[in-house]
């Protein structure tokens, strides 16, 4: 008999979904429960922080006996805590933080602090089993734009991030401007599968020459530019067209560096992690891109891409392995470096 | 009887540990550092008493109203405790244990116990000798200094304690004007938490819904809906909403 794997009852609470999973030696999701308020904040147009705290709270321990009960465990079963400590609004975070230190201190069990980020990447160690690092990652979602060299488990240097927004909030407002409604990924994902690419040429923000910086403002602008002279000249604005073109024109600048630093950096993987991972285009690009180079591409299923807490009990246990473990003291941080 | 109390609506965070007469308590000195320092300061005062969680008969957790954010800590520490620890919670109401705790060391007139909700309201209630006079809740500040004014005695005194008081002291002034009046600057604590909660579980007929309660059955009590909530209802929803963070 193999020795007993070590189970992490990990919580993702740093957006709008609350999220609570029981993971075994790291890759072995047991269950991986989320409530999303997707619906609740649609009426808003965006993610409302204050009730998406509320909502956490209304939701989290209800979350944790559905986890457990999935999972067919007890709270006496687990091992550590793994919680999600940011970066994300940190109204959210902080039910998530105040819950896994509380568990910790009523049971005496020991508690990790995860990066968010780390975690999206983390999603494809369950995934991909044979996965180890070193290998390069794109992570990307509504908060996050960023090309990140892991180098090993708990070690990782980010190389480029977005300047102004992140790709996923650059797709909601894109979606706001042609009337698409809220969330904005998805909707334009598939409106984009009617339209042409090459319909509107907006224009490529490469920045400086090797940055492997994203800058993602502009593009909205140009958009609604677009949208606004079309109007103004009588002409009907085809949506399918100006969501096929800006997505393109979106994912043309990541793929094309996220695959260059891959090579720049003698990487024959790269992993692809966060919400907009989901994005179908994106999947194709990538898979073109990488086939082309000879780079292994590694794109969790949709449902690790979203916000999950099974992706932060992966990286809560290689963390907890190294020994990193956190106090009682614990903090919920808006911003967090590597 | 053993409770563990925990107050986190108000400026400074604080958690107390009642044992029969004793009441052992710590708090920050430090503003919005509730998080960080909930935890710490409960595991610190079992092990000060070597208590271990199951030790407790009850844990009370002052539910609001208060800010936000620090009501969030409080409930969620409280809910958390008692699924993984089984010990079973006490809903306190702020307001009404702020108002008690102030009237204990005083023991005259009207205290009222007074929150800065911001913009002219307040979160506020009367006491006179361990009874509510005016209900705690959300009042505009002028309109709740008017219904303590009629509720009183024309000689009664009032004492006006909290972090309201650090936000209207000029306007509390005013309206007191001609009254018998003190203002003190004090918060919220889990001391008084505590000894709430002690009157509560003797008083089994009064507080029954808020005794005895599991995880899912303590509920936060803002006593206010939410900003964006409220513009929405009112048609005047635009700016000021968050994107996907
Ligand atoms: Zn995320």
């Amino acid at each position: 008999m193999k020795d007993k794997e070590l189970l992490t009852l990990a919580i993702e609470s740093s957006c709008d979904e609350t999220s609570v999973a029981l993971v075994a030696g790291g890759r072995r999701v047991l269950s991986n429960i989320i409530a999303s308020q997707i619906d609740v904040h649609k009426a808003f147009g965006g993610v409302v922080p204050e009730i998406a705290s509320r909502h956490h709270l209304e939701n989290i321990n209800r979350v944790t006996d559905h986890a457990l009960s999935d999972a067919g465990v007890t709270m006496d079963d687990v091992d550590f805590f793994s919680v999600t400590m940011g970066p994300g609004l940190v109204g959210a975070l902080l039910i998530g933080v105040a819950t896994a230190k509380a568990y910790s201190l009523a049971t005496g069990k020991p508690l990790v602090g995860v990066h968010h980020i780390q975690g999206h990447i983390s999603a494809n160690y369950i995934e991909h089993p044979d996965l180890k690092p070193p290998f390069m990652a794109l992570v990307v979602s509504g908060g996050h734009t960023s090309i990140v060299r892991v180098d090993d488990y708990n070690s990782c240097v980010s190389l480029g991030q977005t300047r102004d927004d992140a790709v996923g909030e650059a797709f909601d407002k894109v979606a706001r401007v042609i009337g698409l409604g809220y969330p904005g990924g998805p909707l334009i994902d598939k409106l984009a599968k009617e339209g042409r690419p090459d319909a509107i040429p907006f224009k490529r923000v490469f920045l400086d020459d090797g940055s492997l910086d994203f800058s993602f403002s502009g593009i909205k602008t140009g958009v609604m530019n677009y949208v606004n002279s079309e109007k103004q000249a009588g002409r009907q604005v085809n949506t399918a067209d100006v969501a096929a073109s800006f997505q393109e024109a979106v994912l043309d600048v990541i793929v094309e560096k996220s695959v260059q630093a891959a090579i720049d950096n003698n990487e024959d993987k790269l992993v692809v992690a966060g919400g907009v991972a989901a994005n179908s285009r994106l999947r194709e690009k990538l898979k073109e891109a990488c086939d082309e180079k000879g780079i292994g591409l590694m794109i969790p299923s949709p449902i690790l891409c979203t916000d999950n807490a099974a992706m932060i009990g992966a990286a809560g246990y290689y963390k907890y392995m190294a020994g990193e473990e956190a106090g009682l003291d614990l903090d919920a941080y808006a911003q967090m470096a590597f | 009887m053993r409770l563990l109390a925990i107050e986190t609506t108000g400026p400074y965070c604080s958690a107390a540990i009642l044992d029969g007469d004793n009441i052992e308590e710590r708090a920050t000195d430090e503003k919005l550092n509730h998080l960080k320092s909930l935890s710490p300061m409960i595991g610190e005062l079992l092990a000060l008493g070597e208590y271990s969680l199951k030790d407790m008969d009850g844990i009370a957790v002052s539910v609001g109203p208060g800010s936000f954010t620090g009501i969030r800590i409080g409930v969620s520490t409280g809910r958390a405790l008692n699924q993984a620890g089984g010990v079973p919670l006490i809903s306190v109401p702020t307001l009404f244990a702020f108002g008690c705790s102030e009237y204990e060391g005083n023991k005259e007139g009207i205290v009222c116990p007074m929150l800065n909700a911001r913009r002219n309201q307040v979160y506020a209630g009367a006491y006179r000798d361990f009874c509510e006079i005016v209900p705690g809740g959300p009042y505009m500040l002028d309109e709740f200094l008017g219904m303590v004014i009629a509720e009183a005695g024309e000689e009664e005194h009032l004492l006006i304690v909290g972090d309201g008081v650090d936000a209207y002291e000029e306007q509390i002034k005013e309206l007191c004007e001609g009254r018998s009046f003190t203002l003190k600057r004090k918060y919220q604590d889990a001391a008084g938490v505590a000894e709430m909660a002690a009157d509560m579980l003797m008083n089994p007929e009064a507080f029954g819904d808020r005794l005895n309660l599991s995880y899912n059955e303590l509920e936060p009590e803002y006593m206010r809906m939410t900003e964006a909530e409220q513009r929405l209802k009112e048609g005047t929803l635009g700016k000021g909403i968050a994107g996907k963070g």
